[in-house]
C-alpha cells in the first residue's frame, strides 16, 4: 500500500471507511487524487468474522460511551446505545443486512410534498432527483445489487415466504426479496451467499457488499491511497485563510498525530460527523465547523421502526438465511389519508436466539416471555422502516459530563417522536399484524426501535448557508475545503434504506471534487 | 456462552436466591438446573466487577432471602411476586438483564429451544432448508410489474382488501382472543 508522509500537504484526507467515505476515496483515487482514509476502528479480516450475535457484537459495535435522552424509547431500552454503528474497516456496512431501495422524486421535497407540519424542520432537498438518478445506478452496479441489470433476484428464504403471502393476502402488491445487495451468484470476485443467517456479523463468505470486500482493496490497489486503521480523528484544523489543511488524530498508542491536508471529508456516521465538527470549533467558529446558522448536530433523524413478531403454528426457522432479504413498498407512498405524511416500507428481519431475547420485548420477563422464546423456531417477523420528520430539537450535543476512552465529550443524542411518527409507526404495526394474521398467526406482538444503523440528518444539505451545514455538494458552509460524505447531510430521511443514496451522493461529490481540480479550483 | 465456562460463583446462599429468582424471571419447564447456574455464576463473574455490583446483588440477594424464607422452597408465585413488588429498582434491573442476557446465550438452552447457531461451517441453510416452508405457496420473489402509487391512495381494491385485513386484525385484538405484549 502506498505511504504519505504527515506532512504531505497535497492529500486529501478522508475520515471513515464505511460506505460514505470508501465510495469517495477510490473515486478520488482512481481520479489520480492521492487519499490518506483515518478510520477509527481495526482492520478485521472477513475470515476473522464469528457467526455469533454476541460475539460479533463485541467485536464490531461501536461501543464508546454515548447518551440517549428524550422521549424515545431509545433512551429507556438502550440509554448507552442510542444507535448501532460499525467499528472497524468498513464501517456500518459490516453490520447492515443490504436492502437498496431509491428514493422517491418526491422524497427529496418534503417540505413542498407535505407542506408545512408543526414542529418539522422539513425542507426541500437542494438537488435535483434526475442528477442523482445516475449516480443510484452506478451504485447498485458498484454493490451488485439484486433484481438490477439482469442480476438474479434472491431466491425466498422462510421468513419471506410468510411476509409475502401475508403481503398478498392483505391486498399488497409490491412485495419482494429486494433490490438486495448481497450477491445471488458470483459477481465482482465475490461469491454467491449461502445463506447462513449472518450478515449482520461481518459476512465471513464476503458475498454481502462492505467497502472492506470492495472499495477499500480497490483503492488500495490504486497506489494512490493509504488506509490507516486505528486511527481516530479528534479534530480538523484550519489555516489562516479559513481552509482545512489537517486532522489531528490519535494513533493506536494514544500518540497525537497530525495529517496535512489539501482537503478533508468526514464520514463518521451522522454521530461521529458532527461530534468531529464540533469537536473542532476555532476562532471564527466558536461552536464548530459548519456551524454558523447553528444547525450541526441538530435535525438528527434514525427512521420511524419497530418490530412485529408473529407466532405461528407451523415451523418458520427464522434464523435461516438472509437476514432481510423482503420488502414490502406499498405503503412507502405519500398518503395523508392514512393520518400521517410519508410512507414506510416493510421489511423482513430474522434474529438468533440471543438477539431475538433481547430485543422482541426489552426489559421482559416472565411466564408470559418464555411462552414467547419457546415458540422462537415458529415465529417470524418484520422491521418497519419509515420516514421520521426532522425536528431541531432532535440533535448530537456533546455530553458536559460523559467522556470516551481518548477522554473527548461523549455524544448525546436527544430525541422526541414528532406525532407523525407515532401514527406511522401505529399504522405500520397494525398492517404486520394483519399480514402475520392472515397467513395464520396464533399470535402477533409488537415491540419498540432497536438502536438504529440508519443515522441521519446532523449535517443537512441546504442551498442557502443558513438553513443548513453543506452545501448541495456536501460541502461545509464556511470551510471551502471541507466536505461531509455520510447520512448526516441529508435534508430529510425518505423512507429507503439510506446505504445506497449515502454511495450515490459520495459519488456525486467525488466527481464535483475531481471536476473542480481539474478546473483548478482548490 | 459454553457449559465449561469458567465464572466465579457466587456465595452459597446469594447463589441458590439467585438460582431461584432466575427461574422465576424465565421459567422453562423444559430446562434442567444446569444454564440456570450457570447464568447465576456469570451474573456473579460480571458483578465481582466492581464493588458496587456485588454489594448490590448481595444486598438484593439478602432481602430477597428473607422475604422468601428460603426461596428455593418458596412457590413459583411467591418468587414473581416479589419479583414484580421490586421492579425498577437496580438490584431487579441488573439480575433481570444480566439473566437474559447469559441464559440465552447458553449452547444447551439453544439446542433446547432449538436454535442452531452458526451455520456456515456447514454450508450455510443453501443446501439445508433455507427456503423449506411446507405450509404456504411459493410466493413472487421478482418486483411487481404493476405501477407503484407514490402519492395519494392505493387502487380502491387494494385499500380495500388491506383496510379489511387490517380491520380484522384489531376486531380479534380487542376481543382478547390473543394475548399480546
Amino acid at each position: 500500500m502506498r505511504h504519505y508522509e504527515l506532512d504531505d500537504a497535497d492529500v486529501a484526507v478522508i475520515v471513515g471507511s464505511g460506505p460514505g467515505g470508501a465510495s469517495l476515496a477510490l473515486r478520488l483515487a482512481r481520479a489520480g487524487l492521492d487519499v490518506v482514509m483515518l478510520e477509527s476502528g481495526r482492520w478485521i479480516d472477513p475470515e476473522d468474522f464469528v457467526d455469533d450475535e454476541r460475539i460479533a457484537f463485541a467485536q464490531l459495535s461501536w461501543l464508546e460511551a454515548r447518551q440517549a435522552t428524550g422521549g424515545w424509547t431509545l433512551a429507556r431500552d438502550f440509554p448507552a446505545l442510542p444507535a448501532w454503528n460499525g467499528h472497524a474497516v468498513g464501517g456500518t456496512a459490516l453490520l447492515w443486512t443490504g436492502l437498496t431501495p431509491r428514493f422517491k422524486d418526491h422524497e427529496f421535497r418534503t417540505r413542498s410534498s407535505y407542506g408545512e407540519i408543526a414542529g418539522a424542520s422539513l425542507a426541500d432537498w437542494p438537488i435535483d432527483p434526475a442528477e442523482l438518478a445516475p449516480y443510484y445506478a452506478e451504485s447498485e452496479r458498484a454493490m451488485g445489487v439484486s433484481h438490477r441489470e439482469g442480476r438474479p433476484p434472491m431466491p425466498a428464504n422462510t421468513s419471506y415466504r410468510v411476509f409475502a403471502n401475508g403481503a398478498e393476502r392483505v391486498g399488497y402488491r409490491h412485495y419482494a426479496t429486494g433490490p438486495y445487495a448481497t450477491n445471488v451468484e458470483p459477481y465482482d470476485g465475490r461469491p454467491g451467499t449461502i445463506q447462513d443467517g449472518f450478515n449482520s456479523q461481518g459476512d465471513r463468505r464476503r458475498s454481502k457488499w462492505t467497502p472492506l470486500v470492495s472499495e477499500i482493496p480497490k483503492a488500495i490497489a490504486t497506489e494512490r491511497f493509504e488506509l490507516r486503521p486505528e486511527s481516530h480523528a479528534v479534530r480538523i484544523t484550519l489555516d489562516a485563510a479559513g481552509r482545512a489543511d489537517g486532522v489531528e488524530y490519535l494513533d493506536r498508542d494514544g500518540v497525537l498525530r497530525r495529517q496535512r491536508a489539501a482537503l478533508v471529508a468526514v464520514a463518521g456516521n451522522a454521530i461521529e460527523t458532527p461530534r468531529l465538527l464540533l469537536l473542532s470549533a476555532t476562532t471564527g467558529h466558536e461552536r464548530g465547523l459548519g456551524n454558523a446558522s447553528d444547525h450541526l448536530g441538530r435535525h438528527y433523524m434514525r427512521h420511524t421502526t419497530g418490530v412485529v413478531y408473529g407466532q405461528f403454528p407451523d415451523e418458520v426457522h427464522m434464523y435461516r438465511g438472509e437476514n432481510m432479504a423482503g420488502i414490502v413498498a406499498d405503503e412507502s407512498r405519500h398518503d395523508p389519508e392514512r393520518g400521517f405524511a410519508g410512507g414506510y416500507y416493510l421489511e423482513t428481519i430474522s434474529q438468533g436466539l440471543p438477539s431475538f431475547t433481547t430485543f422482541m420485548e426489552p426489559g421482559g420477563w416472565g411466564a408470559d416471555f418464555t411462552a414467547r422464546v419457546e415458540g422462537y423456531t415458529r415465529t417470524a417477523a418484520s422491521w418497519i422502516c419509515g420516514e421520521d420528520l426532522p425536528q431541531p430539537g432532535n440533535r448530537v450535543t456533546l455530553s458536559s459530563t460523559l467522556v470516551d476512552r481518548w477522554g473527548l465529550p461523549a455524544p448525546e443524542v436527544h430525541y422526541d417522536d414528532h406525532p407523525n411518527d407515532v401514527a406511522m409507526r401505529e399504522h405500520a404495526y397494525g398492517r404486520v399484524e394483519a399480514m402475520f394474521r392472515a397467513v395464520g398467526a396464533e399470535r402477533v406482538w409488537r415491540a419498540p426501535a432497536m438502536p438504529s444503523g440508519h443515522n441521519l440528518g446532523t449535517a443537512r444539505m441546504s442551498a442557502d448557508p443558513a438553513d443548513g451545514v453543506v452545501d448541495p455538494e456536501g460541502r461545509v458552509h464556511g470551510v471551502p475545503n471541507l466536505f461531509v460524505s455520510d447520512g448526516s447531510v441529508f435534508t430529510t430521511g425518505a423512507a429507503a434504506n439510506p446505504t445506497l443514496t449515502i454511495m450515490a451522493l459520495s459519488l456525486r461529490q467525488g466527481d464535483r471534487i475531481v471536476d473542480a481540480r481539474r478546473r483548478g479550483e482548490r | 456462552m459454553t457449559e465449561d465456562q469458567p465464572a466465579s460463583p457466587a456465595p452459597g446462599a446469594t447463589a441458590s436466591t439467585l438460582l431461584a429468582l432466575a427461574r422465576a424471571l424465565y421459567p422453562h419447564d423444559r430446562l434442567p438446573d444446569g444454564p440456570y447456574e450457570r447464568a447465576v455464576a456469570l451474573l456473579a463473574a460480571d458483578a465481582a466487577a466492581s464493588a458496587e455490583l456485588s454489594a448490590l446483588v448481595a444486598a438484593g440477594a439478602a432481602e430477597a432471602g428473607a422475604a422468601l424464607g428460603d426461596p428455593a422452597a418458596a412457590t413459583a408465585e411467591a418468587r414473581t411476586a416479589w419479583l414484580e413488588s421490586h421492579q425498577g429498582e437496580p438490584f431487579f434491573a441488573f439480575v433481570r438483564e444480566r439473566i437474559c442476557f447469559h441464559l440465552y446465550d447458553d449452547r444447551e438452552v439453544w439446542q433446547l429451544l432449538g436454535y442452531p447457531g452458526p451455520s456456515y461451517a456447514l454450508g450455510g441453510y443453501l443446501h439445508r432448508g433455507f427456503d423449506e416452508l411446507p405450509w404456504l405457496p411459493d410466493p413472487r420473489v421478482v418486483e411487481s410489474d404493476e405501477p407503484l402509487v407514490e402519492l395519494g391512495p392505493l387502487d380502491p381494491s387494494v385499500a380495500s382488501a388491506a383496510s379489511a385485513a387490517s380491520a380484522a386484525s384489531a376486531a380479534a385484538a380487542s376481543t382478547g382472543a390473543e394475548a399480546t405484549a
